[in-house]
This record gives structure tokens, sequence and C-alpha cells, in this order.
């Protein structure tokens, strides 16, 4: 009976054991019955897949997996009944919620006392976690491989005693007369060495635990150099990321770039030599102040500079610009078409010496840079302007002899036609006695012709003499030279009625004249007596002093009683002289000569009616003469 | 030298408002080329277009004016200095014309 009890004894403990483990293992527990009915599960499960038992019990197991696992399990569960075993075996379940998971199942088949099957009993355990990593893990195995394989640039991966461990394709391709190329040295594969190269990186970077660089030959077959590598050396640590075990190389070919770099060095010493010889000046300034920033020597000798270097530190261009305003010109038309060809431009060299330039240039307005050739054109300004001046020489040489000729031509001619016309009629009349007076008047009119043509030669010689501009400023007594012409006036018009008067509001204050201003007088006068049919010819001369623009002036005034002048014609009479169309200015040069005397004292003379708005009553000649 | 009378203006204008004005036109004009305010030419187209009959002696020392003038509808061009032969000539013939 004692026996008996140890033995229920034992029994209830170990149920008490079991239940315990049951209900509190961390394992999901399950069994199920030949047709994979489920006969328990444990807490474990139930708080895993988050159903009650009540929801589980007699449902197949099969429902609670993705359909993919359910065929996996009535595949493999025939297997499973045959084998009596199964472990980690991979299913997809689904939770109550929906959410999936991978569990790894393991189980074994409980049989009876007859060898048939009675139960599976199986726990699993979740793998969701680890398949994600191992996921992971192999996404970035396949990225990195992809990178490895595909990355254009070499990466050889060394072991701490230079062995090749791994290369990539490219390495491959270019060391292709070495392959194969794993487990060899380094030394032996990329440069058919016998010992390491003198300068490695790679050694380096094995010595000091550093990345490393430098720039490496490329070599083909037989040592030859075919080009040149960048080589980064970086040191490949353990695990634990203490300790090196090897190098890993990155290795870019930077051939191209070396033949681009030897052909701008050469380019570069080619466009020196030229820079430095070329005939022409050339330059780079600063945009933003003109400074200078490089230049030949031919353009620092330009502004009269032995070396460039003088010019570069002592010339400061914004301070040589004879027509400041000049240089945002050039800068705004280099701005607008992008460059300026043949610009010309007016500076000062060193000594403050003018020097015509002719500016081809362009602009980087990023770099704020202006580069340009200038040349000197000095001498060929000063030729134009000679040419120039010449020109205007010759054409106003010409149209003087134009217009003396044409006054020969006009002017002689009609007092020859009136002479001559007046010789004709006298002839003709010579025996009529009945014409006896009008032999007179032509006598009269034969006179007054050759005064006509004296004057006019006198005329003439006097204009071409102020032409010549010869002639003596000097100070003198104006009431003394009016008086001169007057009486020179009177003695013309002997068989006229003639009454000239003269008027001074005060003392007159000398004036700026010469010799020549009586001619003027006096072909005022005349005019004012010629052009006249009153029966008495009267002229006021009127003499006082004025100011204008603060300064002091005599102003002579001739009024007559002639014809007038209409306005039209008050200008433009002053003005018989190298015009084109002399249609209607009539005869002689007089009052031409008038303004051309005046002028030349830097006085002023024009006309205005002398009875206010009505040119018909005559004309007021108004001369201004400077106080001396 | 022939029973004409003579009447004078002196200058362009002067010449065009005497033919406008005068109720009896002159047979002939002798027109001279350079004067003040308006020229010979310019006085005689103003004339023509009064009447495009008017007889014109267009007497200049401008000899430049000869073709021109004779193109703009003078009758005859009289260079100076001329002869009064030469004158009385080219009015008998521009009346008789």
């Amino acid at each position: 009976m004692k026996k008996n009890y140890d033995k229920e004894r034992d029994l209830r403990e170990l149920k008490k054991r079991y239940k315990l483990f049951y209900e509190y293992a961390p394992l999901p527990y399950q069994s199920f019955d030949e047709n994979v009915k489920i006969i328990d599960v444990n807490q474990a499960w139930l708080d895993f897949f988050g159903y009650d038992k009540e929801e589980v019990i007699g449902r197949c197991f099969g429902e609670f997996l993705v359909l993919k696992s359910r065929e996996l399990l009535n595949s493999r569960i025939l297997y499973f009944k045959n084998v009596g075993t199964i472990q980690d075996i991979e299913y997809e379940i689904i939770k109550k919620d929906g959410i999936h998971r991978i569990i790894w199942l393991d189980g074994r088949i409980e049989y009876d006392k007859n060898g048939n099957f009675k139960q599976a009993h199986c726990f699993f355990k979740d793998i969701t976690e680890r398949k994600r990593i191992e996921n992971q893990l192999r996404s970035s195995e396949t990225f990195l491989s992809n990178v490895f394989t595909s990355i254009q640039d070499g990466i050889s991966v060394l072991d701490k005693d230079l062995n090749i461990i791994q290369v990539n394709p490219i390495m491959e391709l270019w060391y292709s007369h070495s392959m194969p190329m794993l487990g060899k040295k380094c030394y032996e594969v990329y440069h058919e060495r016998n010992e390491p190269c003198e300068i490695c990186p790679s050694l380096q970077s094995l010595r000091t635990g550093q990345p490393a660089y430098d720039v490496v030959p490329k070599r083909g077959p037989k040592q030859k150099i075919i080009g040149w590598l960048d080589l980064y050396s970086f040191p490949l640590l353990d695990e634990e990321g203490g300790h090196i075990i090897g190098v890993i190389e990155y290795v870019r070919d930077i051939s191209e770039r070396k033949k681009a770099e030897q052909k701008l060095k050469e380019s570069e010493i080619k466009y020196k030599y030229f820079f430095e010889n070329a005939q022409v000046g050339l330059y780079w300034s600063r945009i933003s102040d003109g400074k200078f920033l490089e230049c030949n020597e031919q353009f620092a000798k330009l502004f009269g500079y032995e070396t460039r270097e003088e010019l570069l530190e002592g010339y400061i261009a914004t301070e040589h610009y004879v027509y400041p305003n000049q240089r945002n010109e050039i800068l705004d038309a280099i701005r607008k078409n992008k460059e300026v060809r043949g610009y010309e431009l007016l500076v000062t060299k060193r000594d403050g010496t003018p020097i015509w330039l002719s500016i081809s240039a362009r602009m980087f307005e990023n770099e704020n840079r202006i580069e340009g050739a200038a040349i000197d054109i000095t001498k060929r300004k000063k030729a134009e302007y000679n040419l120039k001046e010449s020109e205007i020489r010759y054409k106003k040489a010409y149209d003087k002899a134009d217009f003396y000729k044409d006054l020969l031509a006009h002017d002689v001619s009609n007092i020859f036609n009136n002479i001559n016309a007046s010789i004709q009629l006298i002839e003709l009349w010579k025996e009529d006695s009945e014409m006896s007076n009008n032999k007179g008047d032509m006598v009269e009119i034969i006179k007054q012709q050759l005064e006509r043509g004296a004057s006019l030669v006198s005329n003439v010689r006097k204009l071409s003499e102020l032409e010549e501009g010869d002639r003596l400023v000097k100070s003198v007594e104006v009431i003394n030279i009016i008086n001169d012409s007057i009486e020179f006036v009177l003695s013309r018009f002997q068989n006229r009625e003639i009454e000239i008067k003269v008027e001074k509001t005060n003392e007159i204050s000398k004036v700026k004249g010469g010799d020549l201003l009586i001619d003027a007088f006096e072909n005022i006068l005349l005019n004012g007596a010629i052009h006249n049919e009153s029966d008495m010819i009267r002229i006021w001369v009127k003499v006082s002093e004025v100011y204008k623009n603060d300064e002091k002036f005599v102003n002579i005034e001739f009024k007559d009683n002639g014809i007038g002048i209409i306005d039209g014609r008050k200008k433009a009479i002053f003005e018989r002289t190298y015009k084109k169309d002399r249609s209607t200015g009539g005869m002689g040069i007089g009052l031409s000569l008038v303004k051309t005397i005046i002028n030349s004292y830097e006085g002023q003379v024009w006309i205005d009616n002398r009875v206010m708005g009505d040119h018909t009553k005559g004309s007021n000649f108004i001369i201004l003469l400077k106080q001396s | 030298m022939g029973d004409y009378s003579v009447e004078f203006s002196i200058n362009g204008k002067d010449a065009v408002e005497n033919y406008k004005n005068h109720s009896e036109k002159p047979n002939v004009i002798i027109m001279d080329h350079r004067m003040p305010i308006m020229n010979g030419i310019d006085a005689m187209n103003e004339i023509l277009k009064i009447d495009r009959d008017t007889k014109i002696i267009f007497a200049s020392a401008d000899t430049m004016m000869k073709e021109h003038s004779i193109s703009m509808g003078a009758t005859a061009f009289l260079s100076k200095p001329f002869k009064l032969e030469e004158l009385i000539y080219l009015i008998n013939k521009a009346i008789k014309e």
C-alpha cells in the first residue's frame, strides 16, 4: 500500500510539475490529433495567437496558417507521422488580429501501446524578427555585392601580408595579364615586382592604422607604365574593431586627367611664351577698381614702365583716364556685347603724357576680371587729327576761294555792267541835246559804280586781313572814330541832303578795338545813307555805357530814316560770306565786314527797327564793344 | 531805241507786288537774279503763275543761272555785262513773239 501511495504521490508531483511546465513555459505548445485538429494548447500559445482556448480546441492547425504554409503542412504531415519528429519547420501563421508571424515548429508524435498515432506534441518559436534581420542582411549583402562588382573604380582587399584576398571586376579587367590574382602579393600582380614598392600607401596604412593616399603608376605587362592611379588605402579592422587585419585599396584611374594636366601644362608654357613675347599689350584687370592683375612686358612699356612688375605695383588705371566717363562706357559696352573690339581710349602714361589706345577686351563678371589687348594708336590718331585739320583748312580755303571768285564774277560784273551801260547811253545821247541832263546822271552812275568797286576791293582786302588773324586789338577812343567815320560819309554824299547827329550820355570809356573799327562804322553809316529814299537822309548816333552780365560795355546805336530791313533779313544781312546760296544776298560785303570786324574785337552787333514794330521807318544798328 | 516806258522794282518781292497791282501788264520784264528778300527765279515763278505768257528776260552776272532760268520759263538770258544793243534786240524780239 505504501508503494502505491508513493507512486500516486510521485504521479501527482509529476502532474503538478507538468502542469506548471505546461502553463508557464515560455514557448507556445500545442498538441493535435491525426487530423491535425488541436487537442490542447498552452497559455503561451493562446497569448501568441491572441485567442481564447474555446476558440481554438478542435480546429485544424492549418486554419491558423497562410495558404502556402497550410499546403506545406499538408504535404509534410505524412512524413511527420512516419518519421515521428520534425524540427525547425518554418510556417507563416496569422494571429487573431490578422498580423502575420513566422514560426519554427518542432514536433514529436506520441504513439499508443500498439504503436498507433495518439497525438502530436509541438513547440514553436517566433522567428519573425530573426527572418527580418536575415532578409535585411541578405539585401545588404546583395547591395554591397552589386556595388562591389559594378563600381567603375578598382577595389582590392589585402591581408596584413599584402596578399590579395578579394578584387572587384574592374581590377580583374585592368590586371587581366596577371590573373589569377587572389592569394598573390599585390606588388607581384600590380607591379610585377618581387618586393613592396618604395611608395606604398597600403604599407603606410598598415603601419599607422590610418588611411593613406598616393598617386601610383598603372602598369601593363612587363612593368610598362600605361597610366596613373589615385590609390587610397584604408585599414581593415576585425569585428571587434580593434586589430588591423588588412587594407582595402580604393583605386581610381586618373590617366586621362594626368594627360589633360600634361596638355594643360604644355599649353600654359606655350601661351606663357606668347603672352610674354607678344608685340601687343596683354592684360588682366579687376572690374571693381581697374587694378591690373597681370600683364606682359609690352603692356608695361605702353605706359612707360621698364618692367611689368613696376606697372602692376604702381599704375592705377582709374586715375589715368583723360575722360573719366570712358571707363564706365567701355564697361557697359563689354557687358552689352560680351566683348569690345577696337575701342579707342585716351589715357595718360606714367609721366602724364596722353596716349591713345585701341582696346579689345572681354569680361568675366563672376571672376571680377577683364582680359584684353591694347595697342598704341597715338600716331594714327594724330595723323587722323592732322588730316581732319587739313580737310577743314582745305575746305575753308576752297570756300574762301569760291567766295572771292563769286564776288569777282558777280559783283564786279554788275559794276562793269552799270558802267558799260552808262557809257553806251552817253554815246547814244552824244548828239541829243534833250538828253544832256541825263548824261550827267550817267556820269554820276559811273562815279558811284567806280566807288562801289573801290569799296568792294577795299572791303575784300580788309576781310582777308581779318581772316589771316593778324590784327592788333588795342584800347581806342570810340567817339573820335565815330566822328572820323561821319566825316568820311558826309564827303561821299555831297549831292544829297544828309544830317548825322551824335549823342553821348556821359563820359565814354575807351573800348577794345583797332584800326578797322572805323571801317565798321563807315559801312553802317553808308548803308543807312545808300538805302534811303528820304529827301533828307537822317542818321542819329547814340553812345552810352551799359552793363551786361556784370561786364561794362559801350553801346553805340546807328539809327537811320532809310528803307529799313524786314525781320527775316536782319540776321542774314550780315552773313554774305561762304554760304552756298547767295541768291538773296544782293551785292557787296560791307555788312559782313562789319560783323567780322566787331566780332574780332569781342564785340556784338545786331539790327533793330528805328521805330518799334515798323521796319519801314528805318533801321537801328546796335554795336556793343567791351570796355578796355 | 524805241518808245518804251520803264518801271523799276527794288527787289524780287517788290517786282511781284507791282506786277499784281498794275492794271496794265508789262510787255517785257527784265529780271535780275541776286536781289534781297526774293531772288529773280522765285519772282519769275510767282509772275508766271499769274500769267504763263509773260515775257521775262533774265539778266544776271550769275552766268550759272542761264540754263536754269530758261528751263523755269525765261524768254531769254542776258549775261552781265551786256551791250545795250543786245538788250534792245532781246526786248524787241520778246515783244514781237
